[in-house]
């Protein structure tokens, strides 16, 4: 078994072509080249940090400002899931506290946790890391629920004068969240994770 | 191996974009999936009717997205008092209320994405199954499957659900025909996507630009 960096040749990430490494794009689909992806742990470190400090306003800001009869209450993500608990909807409460909650903390934790590990490891549980590297990858988008919930809310609940519910600044917070960690994700080259391997068979 | 075993203008010559692996890699036969021997990584499917299934989710995925995009989505009554909404309706009143970063971001990951990939799907395959190549037609593929990450129709689908509960207790909620149809659209749209194997795909326009 070789890989193409060994061989001299870059795998395009789009088309899977093997090229020579002289090509600046890919002899198939004309896709921009890179043995590796420059900076990349750099780049996931940042947008990983970048998610960190927008996950503070996301969680203690309100998503939702509700004024019913008068009243005006403000809704941070946990007091929708601990509404939710009190209805008996336990079912939808833990798919916004996985959504919302767990899935960008575990994100951000993975990322570092594959940053770290591609400095300092030593190849080993390369095939672990690979498949944290895909849950994270793959669980990325569906943290945007929240936001999409927020969404409808704003538009459907308006009662002149007796419900009305307004977007509260969380959401873009939170959206930039999804979006930072799910940049961060495709900053990473997973290529890295087993460049080590190679390396303490040799 | 040496470098000196790999023809670097073999057709077949790829790797693996997880591990890097290098190694030859044709089309599976339909119902096969080829992964990479190191890392597990699924390079591609086999299709059957590889162009035609996804040319017909995506038709049927345009059609749902037009019914959804003109027609009320839900409509709630309380209090003797009625409000219904279209989705567009919905992004525009974040917009009202001051929201207007995620009524952008909303109406890009849930309308116009998923749409703009729709129509690319059918566009590139009836070019493949006419054999009639155009100029563009591999910056459009490539523009495919880079977008392919950022749609968020199954997302949005989990949202309306999570918001039917959360509303059933205040008000009675009505599901529009836009619903039904963004829901459909959202299974069309996965069917579409899964049936389109990168490497097929690949090969097939490879096909193109040598015979023309």
């Amino acid at each position: 078994m070789t890989t193409a960096m060994r061989a001299g040749m870059a795998v395009c990430h789009i088309c899977l072509a093997g090229n020579t490494l002289q090509r600046r794009r890919c002899r198939r689909c004309h896709g921009v080249l890179h043995a590796r992806i420059p900076y990349s742990l750099q780049r996931t470190a940042a947008l990983s940090a970048a998610a960190a400090i927008l996950y503070l306003p996301a969680n203690l800001l309100p998503i939702l400002t509700t004024h019913q009869f008068g009243r005006i209450m403000d809704n941070t993500i946990i007091g929708g899931v601990v509404n939710l608990l009190q209805q008996g909807s336990y079912p939808v409460a833990i798919v916004i506290l996985v959504a919302s909650v767990l899935i960008p903390l575990g994100k951000i934790a993975a990322l570092t946790l594959l940053c770290w590990a591609a400095v300092r490891g030593r190849g080993a549980m390369a095939h672990h890391r690979t498949i944290l590297y895909r849950i994270t990858d793959f669980v990325g988008k569906w943290s945007m629920v929240d936001v999409f919930v927020v969404a409808i809310l704003v538009g459907l609940i308006q009662i002149g004068g007796i419900m009305t519910v307004r977007p509260g600044a969380a959401a873009l917070a939170f959206a930039g969240v999804v979006i930072t960690t799910m940049l961060a994700a495709e900053s990473f080259d997973p290529r890295l994770i087993w460049d080590q391997e190679g390396h303490s068979r040799e | 191996m040496a470098e000196s075993d790999f023809d670097h203008s073999d057709a077949d010559l790829a790797g693996c974009p997880e591990c890097d692996l290098l190694l030859h890699l044709r089309p599976p036969p339909p119902g096969m999936t080829a992964r990479c021997p190191r890392c597990g990584c699924v390079l591609a499917n086999g299709i059957a009717d590889g162009f035609v299934r996804p040319l017909a989710f995506a038709c049927a995925a345009l059609i749902l997205m037009v019914i959804a995009l003109n027609f009320p989505f839900l409509a709630i009554n309380a209090v003797g008092q009625r409000n219904a909404m279209s989705l567009t309706e919905a992004i525009s009143s974040l917009w009202q209320f001051g929201a207007d970063g995620v009524a952008v971001l909303v109406m890009a990951f849930v309308l116009l994405i998923p749409s703009v990939l729709m129509a690319g799907v059918v566009t590139l395959m009836l070019t493949l199954l006419a054999r009639r190549p155009f100029t563009g037609l591999v910056p459009l593929a490539r523009g495919l499957f880079r977008l392919d990450a950022w749609s968020m129709a199954d997302v949005f689908a989990i949202g309306v659900i999570v918001s039917l509960v959360k509303i059933s207790s205040l008000a009675d909620v009505v599901l529009g025909t836009a619903f039904w149809a963004y829901l459909g659209f959202a299974v069309c749209f996965l069917a579409a996507i899964t049936s389109l194997d990168r490497v097929t795909v690949w090969r097939a326009i490879d096909a193109l630009r040598e015979s023309s």
